[in-house]
């Protein structure tokens, strides 16, 4: 399930997976083994409470979410990551999601959010 | 997906399949209703979707629990259907026993869900085979696999669809997941493009978790029309707006954003713009509001049912009995307090217990249409099998009654059925030569009746001959000689085991048989049977029963020292502290006159000769039984009472004209009866019944 792949979008690129982690390049989330409904008030709580320090940090262009942990979820959790992005937008950052588990690649690409994601890099 | 999840799907499943088993076989007693309605109206396009989106509904039920057996042998039956509705072949008679016999097919598999093999399987290629040559070979193709990665390549014509799906506020709440509609929609499709409309997201500090807001445009490339595709959404429509726009291949997938949602914010636009914004095709566009109505009003109706588990229905039944016994104690011991307070406490108590009481019986109730909606097939079958023309007439399937009645009185009215069409409707020829129209009529027909249920099982057939079932009782020793029975008598002689034969009665061959046990099965449930029957003309059966088979409304009376229920229904009037001058048989049978008529009456202290001295006053129940009145004697009326029935312990069984027992707040047991046999008990007391058995030993 441990992909080590990375999900990377653009907007003229789908998903390249077939690319290795980013080096030496921490991630500033991880998201929960089980991301559907019944966690998804708290990741948002927990993204939330990340929200205004990535914010204030002037030097940040982008925040990188690990998804390597993922083993279950449903379009909420997809959702919480789609609410993110807008979040995130309007403070003029990114949102990378790194090492994508296998169910969550899969959930991204089955609800379009693969393609929508790609815009942010 | 690792193991925990792929087991808790698993488990998921397992538990899910209950329910779609009673989903299946309910849409297959639909297809079976739908054919034959077809068979008046073949050219009902209505019915003829009906019946579509329910083989559609079935296979696609089943393949999201990869029972392949039933997806592939449901999806030919669909294919043929789909050929009928595009007019390439029509539904005439043979197509029609064809996909009765389908149905059959598919009701068998859904009943073989838990065994390793199918020993069916010659039957269902031969049914295939069968479907293939009605459709000439036009509509052959491949069947689909439960896999979504096998459905890439349909075999038939493929179309292309833009859905857009608009998602409710509590999707998630209620349990539904948009990732599995989409799953589920790759097993039916080839998935092109599926784009959010990222807009309609709030940004995570105003979003609430478990509010969902999204929208999504699928396009996809299916073999299914656009009705079979929009069935697919059944399931979720409660959560889920679905506009389904055929798209013609060069159109490019466009982003979503419903009329009634706000237009993106700025910061978004350019998320959305470099996903291809395509012009809305104008062909669903008049008539959206319409469809969004009707679905909405449909939403509405829909919203009105709840399934429940009838076992636990049962319990709270249960526990409602209990409730309604202790609730009467309760009311007991606070009378014998003598506090005001505490005996209205108690009285707002037993008002509510009685609310619930009707509220939670009520929901037991089901209506009878669909026991009588079976006996559709059984004359088809049967009639087409016994070379007769047969009209059948339903009325009063709305009727309402118990759950457990319909259950139990099912078989019974079959056997009635099955004798009417067998053995009262005669062939056509004999129709003719006897001046009647080729076609003969049956009426099922089901009404309210004193505090009951009527149902009614008439034909327009041979009736019965009156003499020949008298001499043939005369010959079994049933009547003695030198009696005259009444008609009535006559033909309730049909009961007795055994009585009539082919070879003896024959234009009555067959209506013996059986019947015995269908009179000890409606006795039963604690109702009773009659038949009238003109001779040449036809015969009418009329089963009557109680609504209900666990609590009533009850009359409590007292004899002697004992307690007594009669069904409050029942009951036409009381008249209490009458003067005891009335004269009585050795049986307690006698007549009084009440406001200038005479109304025969039964003394119970007689009838089942109660040690008590006797009362000079008295007070009588006017009971109502079929089209008969009859008084009880009685000594005191002591009111109104909740009944909860309890049958009676074997071996009180035997005791003739109770129905059942009742537990009294003080603990004291009340027996409760049944009018109907009592009044049969107070024309033939059993005394009376011993005599003319000592007269006629045989």
């Amino acid at each position: 399930m441990n992909d080590h792949r990375t999900l990377m979008m653009s907007a003229s690129s789908v998903i390249d997976l077939a690319q290795p982690p980013l080096q030496g390049q921490a991630s500033d989330y991880s998201l929960p083994a089980e991301f559907g409904i019944y966690a998804a008030a708290q990741t948002q709580h927990e993204l939330l409470s990340s929200l205004i320090a990535w914010a204030q940090d002037s030097d940040r262009k982008t925040v990188r979410i690990n998804g390597a942990a993922v083993d279950s979820l449903d379009a909420s959790g997809i959702q919480i990551l789609m609410a993110l992005h807008r979040s995130l937008g309007e403070r003029g950052l990114n949102l990378q999601i790194c090492d994508a588990s296998t169910v969550l690649h899969q959930g991204l690409q089955r609800l379009g959010a693969h393609r929508l994601l790609a815009h942010c890099l | 997906m690792n193991t925990s999840a792929h087991d808790s799907d698993e488990q998921f499943l397992r538990d899910a399949l209950p329910a779609f088993i009673s989903e299946s076989i309910e849409l297959l007693d639909q297809i079976e209703q739908l054919l034959l309605e077809l068979e008046t109206n073949p050219s009902d396009r209505e019915l003829l979707d009906a019946l579509f989106r329910c083989a559609h509904t079935i296979k696609g039920s089943a393949g999201l629990f990869g029972l392949d057996e039933i997806v592939a042998f449901t999806h030919h039956v669909e294919t043929f259907l789909d050929a009928v509705r595009e007019e390439k072949i029509s539904l005439d008679a043979h197509s029609s026993r064809l996909l009765l016999s389908s149905g059959d097919q598919i009701r068998r598999l859904v009943n073989l869900i838990s065994e390793a093999e199918s020993p069916i399987a010659d039957e269902r290629e031969a049914l295939v085979a069968g479907l293939m040559q009605a459709m000439g070979g036009a509509g052959e193709d491949t069947p689909p696999q439960t896999n979504a990665q096998d459905t890439a390549g349909p075999v038939a014509a493929e179309s292309r669809y833009t859905i857009h799906l608009s998602f409710g506020q509590d999707t998630f709440r209620d349990g539904f997941d948009p990732l599995a509609i989409l799953e589920y929609l790759a097993t039916i499709a080839s998935i092109e493009t599926v784009s959010p409309a990222l807009d309609l997201i709030p940004m995570l500090e105003q979003l609430d978790a478990e509010d969902c807001h999204l929208c999504l445009e699928v396009v996809l490339t299916t073999d299914q029309d656009q009705a079979a595709l929009a069935q697919a959404f059944e399931l979720f429509r409660e959560d889920c707006d679905v506009q389904i726009e055929p798209t013609p291949q060069q159109d490019q997938p466009s982003a979503v954003r419903p009329s009634s949602q706000p237009e993106a914010s700025d910061a978004d636009a350019d998320v959305v713009t470099d996903i291809e914004v395509a012009a809305r095709s104008d062909v669903l566009g008049a008539p959206r509001a319409e469809r969004k109505t009707s679905g909405e009003r449909r939403r509405t109706e829909d919203a009105t049912f709840l399934k429940v588990r009838a076992d636990r229905l049962d319990e709270v039944i249960n526990l409602l009995g209990e409730l309604v016994i202790a609730g009467a104690g309760t009311g007991l011991l606070a009378q014998r307090t003598g506090d005001s307070e505490l005996i209205e406490s108690a009285h707002q108590l037993g008002r509510l217990i009685e609310e619930i009481r009707n509220g939670t019986l009520q929901l037991r109730m089901v209506q009878i249409g669909e026991t009588f909606g079976r006996f559709r097939r059984v004359v088809h079958d049967l009639a087409a099998e016994l070379g007769k023309e047969v009209h059948l007439e339903i009325v009063g399937g709305e009727t309402e009654l118990d759950k457990s009645m319909v259950e139990r009185i099912n078989d019974p009215l079959m056997h009635l059925v099955r004798n009417a069409l067998d053995h009262g409707l005669e062939t056509r020829e004999q129709r003719v030569a006897a001046g009647k129209p080729e076609q003969g009529t049956l009426r099922i027909a089901a009404s309210h009746d004193a505090g009951g249920i009527l149902i009614s099982i008439q034909d327009d057939g041979r009736g019965i001959n009156r003499e020949k079932v008298l001499a043939r009782a005369r010959e079994r020793g049933l009547v003695a000689a030198g009696v005259t029975p009444s008609d009535v008598e006559v033909f309730a002689l049909i009961f007795e085991p055994g009585f009539s034969t082919a070879e003896t009665v024959t234009n009555l061959s067959g209506r013996g048989v059986g019947m015995d046990v269908v009179r000890r099965n409606i006795q039963s449930l604690r109702g009773r049977i009659d038949i009238h029957s003109v001779e040449g003309q036809g015969t009418t059966i009329e089963v009557r029963l109680p609504l209900t088979l666990a609590i009533i409304d009850g009359f409590l009376v007292n004899v002697a020292d004992s307690k007594f229920i009669f069904p409050l229904e029942a009951v036409v009037e009381v008249v209490e502290n009458r003067k005891a001058d009335q004269e009585l048989d050795a049986h307690g049978c006698g007549v009084i006159e009440l406001r200038g008529q005479v109304l025969p009456v039964v003394s119970l202290r007689t009838l089942y000769q109660l040690d008590a001295p006797e009362s000079s006053r008295c007070s009588v129940v006017v009971i109502q039984s079929g089209a008969k009145r009859y008084g009880v004697l009685v000594d005191a009326l002591l009111g109104q009472h909740q009944t909860v029935i309890k049958p009676l312990s074997r071996i009180f069984r035997s005791l003739r004209g109770m129905s059942g027992s009742s537990i009294l707040g003080n603990g004291e047991v009340a027996l409760i009866f049944d009018v109907n046999a009592l009044a049969l008990l107070a024309e033939h007391p059993p005394s009376r019944l011993l005599n003319q058995l000592e007269r006629n030993p045989s």
